[in-house]
């Protein structure tokens, strides 16, 4: 039997996962599946290796998020926040052996409960961090208010008469002498009172002085009824036109409030009570039927996201009534968001997950990007087992330009992620074994 | 995000003066705003991207690194190409072929061990048989340039799908293209 000699060729560009035509219908540029590869510039590459980097803060709880922030010294803070409180990363936190408490200062614990376990909505303005994550506050550290918790014991360093350290069992240690700390630790007493010689070049006699106080260098910010002393948080936090917002709010009085929208006055963040300042002011969206569940900036506009419809922020300029409230559509089902954390913004572009498409939305306008990967995403959203988290991600680091909308789905037996390349348009999956996101991936500085 | 703004008195309802002067008297720019100094803080000059994740297994959180210096993924990983009908200028159902040979290129990352796998369907027993042919790529000293491998390989069938896996940790990999060929029946069998 004769034969046709034939060559079947792949190259790039590579435009991803298709699954919306059987496999031996897709052309060569596409796959019908593909796991922790990545693919860009051409390539198909293993994607990048995701490592233990910092360890957990010392609690072992959930972190919430992470971000950097620069506060008013022009310093940068890294921060995390557990259901303990709000922790920083230390500057010599690479120095061996990397430890959890060597890592991690706790700037202040919280002194109510602060809301569920889920990523925590925040929004760095005027030099500070807020955030807040369903409880009944909104959080606020400055990276300038001191740290309630003492520094970690260092070898070989000089130490006062009446300094405080914090050594390896998390104890409080009191030196009763001026003197110079040993090159290894000493065995710390575990006793209340109880002494500890610090053999050094000149020794040190420290006094264990228990466990430490919980710290509170950050504070609570929203009092929006500073007459009846209630104070609200929420689950969503956008900044527009110098305000602050709350949205989805969680009050100590009357609870979850799904539609209501609270705002600052003009750069005063910390004023949510409209009689203090005419300025702050809240608004129910009773006019709709659904609840919010999510929202970002776009320039000068937001959009509030809610399970069935968009609404479209803007600003009026008016002080008592500073924004202008346009439900795009409002109907009992239609395009929204459905995942209260799987939205994500970047710049002029946001992306969210609708009951029928996955949609990007700018100035511009609407436009779906499930594409060709549409039906395995959704068959993956309904196998989550917890909320899904969204984020957009400029770039790995600057050696490493990757704008992409990665979307993590809790699963069995680990994460399944679905990486959406904004510039060609492409999908892309990973999976993580033995692992679930906490919070959204973020740039932070470490050093 | 824009960056805040402190109006004008004609526009602001607040009869209290905020708090809060970007730009008071006397502080230079970029410098301290008081005698308050910060609390810790980083230099602000080394970043990389950093998420916050949980150990299923041992239940203890920490802060994972995506590595864009490493691409040695510590999972296992699959790239799957489409089912070929032969040619493909107009593909001719039912034909069987049979492949000989790969074309690979690939930019070279460092040493690497992976299978390119061809799958093929067989109309006798209705059944999908794989053949896997293992690669190693060794580059102690990587030149990140774009090699070009030539895999024989000896696969029988209809429909080849060629796949490439790869274990956890088994060096980095970075396909440019690849090329099947073979040679295909001018007739269907049936």
């Amino acid at each position: 039997m004769s034969k046709n000699y034939f060559e079947c060729k792949y190259r790039g560009p590579y435009k991803g996962v298709n699954t919306q035509l059987p496999e031996d219908l897709l052309t060569p540029d596409y796959t019908p599946f593909m796991n922790n590869f990545i693919l860009k510039n051409g390539e198909i590459r293993s994607r990048p290796r995701q490592s233990l980097y910092i360890p957990g803060p010392p609690d072992g709880k959930p972190v919430l998020f992470i971000t950097s922030f620069m506060d008013a010294n022009d310093v940068y803070h890294t921060c995390i926040v557990t259901a303990t409180g709000l922790w920083q990363l230390n500057r010599p936190w690479q120095n061996k052996p990397i430890t959890s408490k060597k890592s991690w200062s706790l700037i202040g614990a919280f002194t109510e409960q602060p809301g569920a376990n889920n990523p925590a909505a925040i929004q760095v303005f005027v030099n500070k961090l807020f955030w807040t994550n369903g409880g009944t506050n909104l959080w606020v550290w400055d990276g300038i208010t001191s740290v309630g918790a003492p520094a970690l014991w260092k070898a070989t360093t000089a130490y006062i008469k009446g300094s405080v350290v914090l050594d390896n069992n998390n104890k409080v240690q009191v030196a009763g002498n001026s003197g110079i700390s040993n090159v290894t630790a000493p065995v710390w007493s575990v006793v209340l009172a109880g002494m500890t010689v610090d053999s050094g070049t000149t020794p040190i006699t420290w006094t264990m002085n228990g466990t430490p106080a919980p710290a509170n260098g950050f504070s609570a910010a929203a009092v929006v009824d500073a007459t009846n002393g209630i104070t609200a948080g929420a689950f969503f936090l956008i900044e527009l036109n110098a305000q602050l917002l709350m949205l989805n709010t969680v009050e100590s009085v009357g609870g979850n409030f799904p539609q209501r929208i609270r705002w600052t006055p003009s750069g005063l963040p910390t004023i949510w009570d409209p009689n203090v300042n005419i300025g702050a002011g809240f608004n129910d969206e009773l006019d709709v039927p659904d609840s919010i569940l999510g929202a970002f900036t776009v320039g000068t506009t937001a959009f509030i996201l809610r399970q069935n419809g968009i609404t479209e922020v803007t600003s009026t300029g008016q002080g008592i009534n500073p924004f202008n409230f346009n439900h795009l559509w409002a109907s009992d089902r239609g395009i929204g968001n459905i995942f209260p954390f799987g939205y994500a913004s970047y710049g002029p572009l946001g992306i969210f997950i609708s009951s029928d498409d996955i949609y990007n939305v700018s100035l511009g306008g609407f436009n779906r990007i499930g594409g060709m990967a549409r039906d395995a995403i959704y068959k993956d959203l309904y196998a989550a087992i917890e909320n899904p988290i969204g984020s957009i991600i400029p770039y790995y680091q600057l050696n490493y330009v990757y704008n992409h909308y990665k979307l993590v789905i809790p699963q069995a037996g680990g994460t399944r992620i679905w990486n959406y390349s904004i510039e060609d348009s492409s999908w892309q999956t990973e999976f993580k074994e033995t692992t679930s996101y906490t919070g959204h991936s973020r740039y932070c500085f470490t050093g | 995000m824009s960056q805040p703004i402190i109006e004008p008195p004609e526009h602001n309802p607040n009869p209290n003066p905020p708090n809060i002067n970007p730009n008071p008297p006397n502080r230079p720019l970029g410098g301290s705003p008081g005698l308050l100094t910060s609390t810790g803080g980083l230099f602000g000059i080394n970043g990389v991207l950093l998420t916050p994740v949980i150990n299923n297994m041992t239940g203890k959180s920490y802060i994972l690194l995506m590595d864009s210096n490493d691409f040695n993924c510590e999972e296992s990983a699959e790239y799957d190409f489409p089912q070929e009908i032969p040619p493909r200028e107009s593909p001719q159902e039912g034909r069987d072929v049979n492949c000989h040979l790969i074309i690979l290129k690939y930019r070279e990352l460092g040493t690497a061990r992976f299978n390119i796998n061809v799958t093929t369907f067989e109309k006798d027993t209705d059944k999908f048989t794989t053949y896997s042919f293992p690669v190693i790529i060794t580059a102690l000293v990587p030149d990140n340039k774009i090699h070009t491998r030539y895999i024989s390989i000896s696969v029988p069938g209809e429909r080849p799908q060629v796949s490439i896996t790869r274990f956890g940790n088994t060096g980095p990999l970075s396909i440019t293209s690849l090329t099947l060929c073979g040679n295909a029946d001018t007739v269907p069998q049936f």
